[in-house]
């Protein structure tokens, strides 16, 4: 008797990998929930991008379409300026796809190979091996394919507003197939990139270290992808220099793709040869690497996905109760939960970007004196971010019971800790190296001021703070959206000026320097004091609440 | 020795739990017995210190909990229905987690952990987050955690769902062993053979009330009604024979 295809194995596994891919194995339902908010919401962006990039350059190709040019024979027509443009924009419209691609690759990382859970549940239904190992990388493909299709689709009006012009070389079908064609190899190359260090990682790495492996991967991979986000947006500028043959686009990926569109179009120059020889290697290793670690994973899934886990006994030093129980959750949560850790590392990696980018113009020592203050706070903002969001909401009941009115005020005071550490002490000493190099010995003034200056700014941030992390609900926009922007904006923009005011009053008066270090020393010691009585008191929170404070309407004063 | 006195929890208008009173002596196995709904949960996290009761009070050997927080929650070990857990913490952090929290020292964290897990057979799956153990697998993380700190009292809110028959077999004598030094133990399920087997006393709710406490002995005088029948004399339990007379006969058809 033939079956309909939801009775076939393969496509019930296909379904349940590629909705498991949505919920990472590991999270709350309402995790799940976040998580698959955050992605439509990347898919919304998508669109949205596309749309304000149609719109934006749409005066930009009408205008090339009738350019004129004095060639001193009389007045001509000039396809030159299109041409540059083309190769400029078409680079960024083949970027954005591989970004969004690589974006939610990333976050899926931990998800891509068949894993113990699957074995150890899968395995013993009567289920082949086989179907198991097709069924995770069809659900893996489907589920890159979908975004990458998002992200064509968004940028379709602009591509053929673009190719919809006098100049084109070519019919626009024969450029937008050309486009298609390169730009998806350079999106499934993306994921396969990906897959493929994730594939080696499972296998080369002892299972000891293979986690750290993987959390330090996923955390390079989300920075790098939000760092780049500047620089592809700079690719619509670099028409000129894509056609003079800069070597410095051979490590650019998009470019590569470029490369191959080029080709497809007849232009055969060495330079876009070079390119597309670039692009297939990668996509010819990348495949390679993929699919060998599905192949082999297949052949030897008893010995690397069931080898025995090894660690370590030793138990860390204990400190004081508080801070021994709940430092190690906060640093396994930030380091195990692809949700936690991406909140992180994307809204610091904002600050990274613009710290990089304010240094791109130069070494300039008014950078460097403002930059610790832009990436402390950035950086702080993402800590608490990621630290509100729960994970296993209803396992919270451990906490609620051990509550402890004597090691309450320890227990918050990791969670300052770690703010401290990751919010101040991590961007400072990121930062220092480039400070001592613009700045000289006056780096040191810079670095202890700004040290100083974020040990109240975290105090400032935790003096209501109530909640052992991600044990708490979370109510979101508990506050107008634009208020909150305009709070952070002004929060950023006064702690910045003030921090770069006292540090360059510092600089040039030693006695000063000393000043303002004790003055800033005793009010982060005083609110430290204030915080910590607070905290003796207050009861732990484990319900988000709305501001319950009724606002009258007043209709009667109108 | 626990004792409720005069229990009620409202929900918002519902009145989950009216008047519940009951005691736990040590030594003595309680089970708690009730339909779903009944309010076998709310006093279950009553009891423990999860919620509130809107009436009425819990005292632990003379001290209620808002007079003494740590030392009331000290004395009580609690394994919860659902193993509500951190997934994303291997056995041996949860633990250690706990016994930070609950301010063991360090002692227990270095010998007493890696022994539980020995003796609960996951020592093996020791550096596994949980999000790879079964159900059953996780229910002994929580009947470790419920132990580490070899509490007064122990409340168990069905602890049996998924273990498998060796695990079961064994919790059930150490319980019995835990009662013979003089731990109390309530024991809330639907199970009545674990009830028979396991219990001295039996305490049964319907509908947020008390409708029935017995000693088990009493169960077994001949002519005695068992606590199957009593059970669903005292909350009205329909007979389910027809019930399952016409589910046969649609499965047949």
């Amino acid at each position: 008797m033939r079956r309909t295809l939801d009775e076939r194995p393969w496509y019930q596994l296909t379904t349940h990998f590629f909705r498991e891919l949505f919920d990472f194995g590991m999270l709350s339902d309402a995790g799940s929930d976040a998580v698959r908010r955050m992605l439509i919401g990347v898919v919304a962006v998508t669109l949205t991008f596309g749309l304000l990039l149609t719109r934006m350059y749409l005066g930009k190709y009408v205008a090339l379409s009738e350019l004129f040019h004095d060639w001193g024979t009389g007045y001509k027509l000039n396809r030159e300026p299109y041409h540059l443009a083309i190769l400029g924009d078409g680079a960024l419209v083949m970027a954005f796809p591989m970004l969004i691609v690589g974006f939610v690759v990333v976050l899926v990382s931990s998800s891509l190979f068949p894993n113990e859970i699957d074995c150890r549940v899968l395995l013993p239904l009567p289920v082949s091996k086989r179907v198991v190992f097709e069924s995770k990388a069809l659900a893996v493909m489907v589920f890159a394919s979908l975004f990458a299709l998002a992200a064509h689709v968004a940028m379709i009006p602009v591509v053929v507003l673009m190719w919809n012009s006098r100049w084109a070389d070519h019919g626009l079908v024969a450029q937008l197939g050309a486009h298609a064609v390169a730009s998806l190899g350079g999106s499934i190359v993306t994921a396969l990139v990906i897959m493929a260090v994730a594939g080696a990682l499972l296998i080369c790495v002892p299972r000891s270290r293979l986690q750290a492996a993987s959390i330090a991967f996923r955390g390079a991979c989300l920075c790098g992808l939000v760092l780049s986000i500047p620089l592809v947006l700079r690719l619509p500028m670099s028409g000129a220099r894509i056609a003079s043959g800069s070597p410095l686009f051979y490590v650019v990926p998009p470019i590569w793709f470029l490369g191959i569109e080029q080709l497809l179009l007849g232009k055969a120059t060495p330079y876009f040869v070079r390119l597309a020889q670039i692009a297939a290697g990668t996509a010819v290793v990348s495949s390679a690497v993929a699919l060998g670690s599905y192949v082999f994973l297949y052949h030897r899934f008893e010995r690397v996905i069931f080898r025995p886990r090894s660690g370590s006994d030793r138990v860390p030093r204990e400190r004081r109760g508080g801070t021994a129980a709940i430092g190690p959750f906060i640093r396994a949560t930030l380091t195990r939960s692809p949700l936690h850790q991406a909140v992180f590392v994307i809204i610091a990696a904002c600050g990274a970007g613009l710290v990089l980018n304010s240094f791109v113009g130069g070494w300039d020592p008014g950078t460097a004196i403002w930059a610790p203050f832009a990436l402390m706070l950035v950086m702080n903002v993402a800590l608490r971010a990621a630290l509100v969001l729960p994970i296993e909401l209803r396992a919270n009941w451990i906490f609620r019971v051990t509550e402890d009115e004597a090691t309450r005020a320890e227990e918050l005071n990791a969670v300052v800790r770690t703010m401290i550490f990751l919010g101040v002490v991590l961007p400072l000493a990121m930062l220092f190296p480039v400070e001592w190099v613009v700045l000289g010995p006056r780096a040191i003034h810079c670095t202890s001021i700004a040290f100083l200056c974020g040990l109240v700014l975290v105090e400032l941030q935790m003096a209501e703070w109530k909640r052992i992390p991600f044990t708490c609900s979370y109510a979101p926009s508990k506050q107008f959206v634009g208020l909150t922007l305009l709070i952070g904006v002004a929060a950023f923009v006064v702690f910045a000026a003030i921090g770069s005011r006292l540090v360059s009053y510092s600089v040039s008066h030693p006695v000063g320097w000393l000043a303002v270090m004790a003055i800033l020393g005793a009010v982060s010691l005083y609110l430290r004091r204030e915080r910590l009585w607070v905290a003796r008191r207050a009861t732990l929170m484990f319900e988000d609440v709305l501001p319950n404070e009724v606002e009258p309407l007043k209709l009667s004063e109108f | 020795m626990l004792e409720a006195r005069g229990l009620s929890k409202r929900y918002g208008g519902a009145l989950a739990l009216d008047k519940v009173s009951f005691q736990v002596h040590r030594g003595e196995i309680v089970g708690y017995l009730g339909p779903n709904g009944s309010g076998k949960s709310t006093t279950v996290n009553i009891v423990v210190g999860l919620l509130e009761p809107t009436s009425g009070s819990v005292t632990l050997d003379g001290r209620t909990l808002s007079e003494d927080p740590t030392g009331y929650q000290n004395k009580i070990g609690y394994v919860p229905e659902e193993p509500y857990l951190y997934t994303h913490l291997t056995a041996t952090e949860y633990l250690t987690l706990i016994a930070r929290l609950r301010r063991l020292p360090r002692i227990a964290v270095e010998k007493t952990i890696p022994e539980l897990l020995r003796l609960f057979q996951l020592h093996d799956s020791r550096y596994s987050t949980m999000a790879a153990f079964s159900k059953g697998m996780r229910q002994r993380v929580l009947l470790a955690a419920a132990l580490l700190h070899n509490p007064d009292l122990l409340v168990l809110d069905e602890p049996f769902g998924g273990l498998d028959v060796n695990a079961g077999l064994l919790f059930r004598a150490l319980l019995g062993m835990l009662a013979a030094d003089g731990r109390m133990i309530l024991f809330s399920t639907h199970r009545f053979d674990m009830v028979e087997k396991l219990c001295s006393r039996v305490v049964i709710l319907s509908s947020g009330r008390l409708v029935a406490e017995h000693d088990m002995a009493a169960f077994e005088t001949a002519g005695t009604p068992s606590l199957e029948e009593t059970f669903c004399r005292v909350t009205k339990q329909a007979d389910f024979r027809p019930l399952a007379r016409e589910i046969l006969d649609t499965i047949q058809a």
